[in-house]
């Protein structure tokens, strides 16, 4: 799943001209488990206040509302770097000042590499999990992010721009099913 | 399929006639009246990112494109919208993944409601699966298009112009 979403990130990132320095750097970890949600902190991926956005994936729409998760993408972003990758992806100008923009505009893009990355497990024959919209935080989720609980690792993916360390995310995905070759079309 | 069920409100007037309700204050009034006449409908943008309208609006501007834009940062909002002002518009243009209410589920109920039904809808989205796309075709067989994010200006910009007035 790391590498499909490696994939992913790399896919988006081209479509809009922004070339990433190496293959990213893949690391098993932890997930420090709190009341049963996933804690996430910014400032144990870089030194300055972080921008996170996070993604919740479902196996279908009766899970969705039900909230039984299925996995979880988080995207890592410093505070310094929201305005200029903003710039790279084409979008309009943000205030960096205005903590309302930054969230929302570090939600889009990781609204973004999601569903390519999502469009890419079904590609490969895994079901059409159903995704979330974003939830974005400065610095941490005070109150945990929703993961699938009986699996206690994740997967943190390192990118980096122009030689230096720009973006994390992190994956934490239960068992999604395979489709057989007959049943690709159909779906929940 | 799960089903969604909710009411939409939608007032009919005599074609030419404008429509302004009772609760608008005054100069509100007045300034929705000017609007009513004004020949260029409008185009509906549903996203729940600031950013995403904000992109859209900018590209349609400055690409010569006049049509007033409306927006919504979610599906609810969005019928709220449509129902005050569903004879203006010409276009919706429609995320997926909302809070509150879904662009799948925005169009499940527009889709049964005769008078925004003919409404044409341009799918904005970040789901690129060929099973999404074909879940929206399900969901509302006249899909004018369905657009991937990040998306390229030409392909929104083609996608959305055949349906301006």
């Amino acid at each position: 799943m790391a590498i499909i979403l490696a994939g992913a990130v790399k896919k988006i990132f081209e479509k809009r001209g922004v070339k990433l320095s190496t293959k990213p750097m893949l690391e098993k970890k932890p997930v420090i488990e709190f009341m049963r949600r996933m804690r996430v902190f910014g400032m144990e991926k870089f030194p300055n206040p972080t921008y996170i956005s996070t993604i919740n994936f479902y196996l279908n729409k009766k899970d969705m509302e039900k909230q039984v998760t299925l996995g979880m993408i988080a995207l890592y972003i410093e505070q310094d770097f929201m305005e200029k990758l903003i710039k790279m992806l084409q979008y309009p100008q943000i205030d960096e000042d205005d903590e309302e923009q930054v969230k929302d505009a570090c939600g889009a893009i990781c609204n973004l590499i999601c569903g390519q990355f999502k469009a890419d497990l079904s590609l490969m024959g895994y079901w059409n999990v159903d995704m979330s919209h974003f939830s974005s935080y400065r610095n941490s989720a005070l109150m945990g992010i929703p993961f699938y609980s009986k699996i206690l690792e994740k997967y943190e993916l390192n990118f980096y721009i122009k030689g230096e360390k720009r973006l994390v995310m992190e994956i934490s995905m239960g068992p999604i099913p395979r489709l057989k070759k007959e049943d690709r079309k159909t779906f929940p | 399929m799960i089903k969604t069920e909710f009411c939409l409100e939608v007032t009919a007037v005599p074609s030419g006639s404008a429509y302004v309700p009772d609760s608008l204050e005054p100069e509100i009034r007045a300034t929705a009246e000017c609007a009513s006449f004004s020949d260029m409908m409008k185009i509906l943008i549903v996203d729940d990112s600031t950013l995403e309208r904000k992109l859209l609006s900018s590209l349609i501007k400055k690409n010569g494109i006049t049509n007033d834009v409306l927006q919504a940062e979610n599906g609810e909002v969005a019928l709220q919208v449509l129902a005050s002002n569903f004879q203006d518009i010409c276009l919706i243009v429609l995320d997926w993944q909302m809070p509150v209410m879904s662009g799948i589920e925005f169009m499940q109920g527009v889709v049964k409601v005769p008078q925004v039904a003919q409404i044409p809808i341009v799918m904005v989205t970040a789901s690129s699966s060929e099973e999404n796309k074909k879940q929206a075709q399900d969901v509302n067989p006249n899909l004018a298009a369905y657009v991937i994010k990040p998306y390229k200006p030409e392909d929104i910009l083609n996608a959305i112009r055949p349906h301006l007035k």
